[in-house]
């Protein structure tokens, strides 16, 4: 038995001990809400530490960009003469598992040893003892349980590992931990403000932010800039960006302004031209976004930027004419030739000599082919600038494909291939510019026929696949080696440059073929096995208006599929 | 059978004259050419011609303002025209139509086809039956 007044003792020191781990929470908590930056705050706290408990110094650990530990704080009760061990301290860099702040880290949980002396693998042994500490005590800094720094205490008294300290520790850390967070939730928000004024001032770019309801608008001092205007002298009415629009644009604008206010659109751009300080007209290119609606879905307050794109439109101008006078330069030359020789080989002009006339058709027939390439050169321009335009409508397809093989017939007829229409899906109606599909049935059909040998047949066939319209170009060629797979739709793409004089291409068929079944909402593709032969086709989707005779098909395809 | 029509044409490039007007006569066309607009107007006003092919760049009056003359002029303003043209952009040649032209030939055309081709357009507008 205990005589009761040791048994009181110890409950009274209890008590104290309670009452001072309760200070010292406190005081972390006051020094936390108070600090301006988490340096000062965590010596705060770790003076704070040292002065209730007794212990001679402390440090903290944070994590350097190549995720080593290193001491960023040391702090020393008065008079403890501990220079030795500072230097070495600061001087260190721990790895998880080194050192007793790699450990900390390693287990995620406080390290208290009490005899340093004793422990073996105390890697600032000598600076330690030489400076005569004795014990160590280290708690990590949590954050979602994670380690993202560790805080030690150091005595040259020998302090005992004591469990409620322990935990209090644990507390401080996890407490420090919420402290850092909230601090770098703050820190992002600081540097998301610090873009955002970048955007305003320092990028080429006009901020407007509209108030719907008042119709005040914030310009942004390169909004004006743009314009030829300083800050003071554009204020904050709507009519200030509204008014300063060129008449032939602003209907356009309204329109498409409007149109995501009222939320029919979810977003907004436009290009319009606006007024000068000077009286010049600029380019502009706009675009805004509701950032607040009210119940109704109305805008209430709309953000946008202003860009000034007079210059790209310049060059965008020029790049055209230029390609429409070489286009119409080399045209004009290339009928009369093209005309010339049609008429002769046509013998419009009377009959030729045998050799005289072969001359007369190999000049034509190139002829034709510098045309393709003028156009092809065009078509892949327009395509690059997403200029190419369609003028869609609805096509029965098998009429289509139908003219596409007629028109190839003769092309086909010297190279000895014959062409056949098998498989015909007919009154497909399809949605589609025909002019551009006739050229992607042409090219299929042409490359088709190249690479045909003599006697044989391409075989055009027409079948649904998962509820497209799937056309097929057949043929016996030799197949399409599997090195140049991967570039076939690529522009100049040719297996190998002997192809090209020999089949006699632009080698930009394929690629806008592509480019125009894309635009059409479909796909190409091609299987092909070496020496049997080579299938391209491209699915297109089906028109609306398509009856109910291939509805019925649709569903047969569909089945036969799951069968 | 057709009787031949008068076929008036417009080009400053006097190297297609024989070319178009040897290829259109292949079929029922009688052909005229001229290689401005200004003495296009002048021809069109005499010779009264079933159709105009116009070109389009040419220096002086060009083919939109030749085209806009023969539409605002009352001997010719019922003349179809069909541009002949190498602008080929999808969006010149539908602004060409918007003009008036009933069709647009793009050069350089298939001068064996051109007379078919040409009354091809005709039938379509019921210019030719």
């Amino acid at each position: 038995m205990k005589p009761a007044s040791i048994d009181r003792e110890q409950r009274t020191r209890d008590l104290e001990d309670a009452n001072l781990r309760l200070t010292i929470q406190y005081a972390v908590t006051r020094i936390l809400s108070d600090a301006d930056n988490l340096g000062e705050a965590i010596r705060k706290i770790g003076e704070f530490i040292c002065v209730q408990l007794h212990w001679d110094c402390g440090a903290f650990w944070e994590f350097d960009a190549e995720g080593r530990l290193r001491c960023q704080q040391f702090w020393e009760v008065r008079g403890a003469s501990l220079d030795l061990f500072r230097n070495d301290t600061r001087n260190r860099a721990f790895r998880s598992g080194e050192g007793v702040p790699g450990m900390v880290v390693m287990v995620s949980g406080p390290v208290w040893i009490e005899h340093l002396a004793k422990e073996a693998g105390y890697v600032r042994a000598e600076a330690a003892l030489a400076s005569g500490l004795a014990s160590i005590m280290s708690f990590p800094v949590l954050v979602h349980g994670k380690v993202i720094g560790v805080l030690e205490f150091n005595s040259k008294t020998p302090a005992k590992p004591d469990p409620d300290r322990m935990k209090m520790f644990e507390g401080i850390g996890s407490q420090i931990g919420q402290f850092m967070l909230k601090r770098k939730a703050e820190a992002l928000l600081k540097w998301s403000e610090d873009r955002w004024k970048f955007a305003l001032e320092g990028s080429q770019q006009g901020v407007w932010d509209w108030n719907t309801a008042t119709d005040q608008v914030f310009y942004s001092r390169q909004w004006k800039a743009i314009l030829g205007f300083s800050d003071e002298e554009i204020g904050q009415s709507i009519y200030e960006w509204h008014h300063r629009i060129h008449p032939a644009d602003l209907e356009m604008f309204q329109e498409a302004l409007t149109g995501h206010v009222t939320g029919e659109r979810s977003f907004y751009t436009a290009e319009y031209r606006m007024i000068c300080r000077d009286g010049s007209y600029k380019w502009i290119f706009d675009r805004g976004l509701a950032v607040e609606r009210d119940q109704n879905g109305r805008a209430t307050r709309v953000i946008g930027t202003h860009e000034d794109i007079t210059e790209r439109r310049k060059i965008e101008q020029m790049k055209n004419e230029f390609i429409s006078t070489v286009s119409h330069e080399l045209r004009t030359p290339l009928s009369a030739i093209r005309g010339s020789l049609g008429l002769l080989d046509g013998g419009v002009a009377g009959p030729l000599p045998e050799k005289a006339g072969s001359l007369v058709h190999v000049a034509l027939t190139n002829c034709e082919r510098l045309v393709r390439l003028v156009n092809d050169i065009l078509d892949i321009d327009r395509i690059e600038s997403g200029r190419l335009r369609f003028a869609m409508k609805s096509i029965d397809l098998m009429e289509l494909i139908d003219h596409a093989i007629e028109a190839n017939r003769s092309f086909a007829l010297t190279y000895r291939v014959s062409l056949e229409h098998r498989d015909r899906l007919d009154h497909i109606m399809v949605r589609g510019d025909p002019d551009r599909l006739h050229q992607v049935l042409t090219n299929v059909i042409s490359n088709a026929v190249k690479f045909s040998p003599k006697g044989e047949l391409v075989v055009i066939r027409t079948c649904l696949v998962r509820g497209k319209i799937r056309v097929e170009v057949v043929d016996r060629g030799p197949g399409i080696p599997e090195e140049f797979r991967s570039r076939i739709f690529l522009r100049f793409a040719q297996a190998d440059s002997s192809d090209t004089r020999q089949r006699g291409g632009s080698g930009l068929g394929l690629a806008i073929s592509k480019a125009i079944v894309q635009a059409h909402g479909g796909e190409i593709g091609f299987t092909t096995e070496m020496g049997r032969g080579t299938t391209f086709y491209f699915d297109l989707p089906m028109s609306v208006k398509s009856g109910q005779k291939e509805e019925r098909h649709e569903q047969e395809t569909e089945s036969t599929l799951r069968g | 059978m057709n009787r031949r029509l008068k076929v008036l044409y417009v080009d400053d490039e006097p190297d297609l004259h024989m070319i178009t007007q040897m290829a259109l006569e292949v079929g029922p066309f009688d052909v005229a050419t001229c290689e401005s607009g200004e003495k296009g107007l002048e021809l069109a006003r005499s010779m009264h011609p079933d159709l105009v092919l116009l070109d389009v760049m040419m220096p002086g009056m060009d083919g939109t303002a030749t085209l806009n003359e023969l539409q605002t002029t009352m001997e010719t303003r019922n003349i179809p025209v069909i541009f002949l043209t190498a602008k080929s952009q999808p969006g010149e040649v539908a602004h060409l139509k918007d003009l008036g032209a009933i069709e647009v030939i793009i050069k350089p055309f298939d001068p064996m086809t051109l007379a078919r081709d040409v009354e091809d357009i005709l039938k379509a507008h019921h210019l030719l039956s």
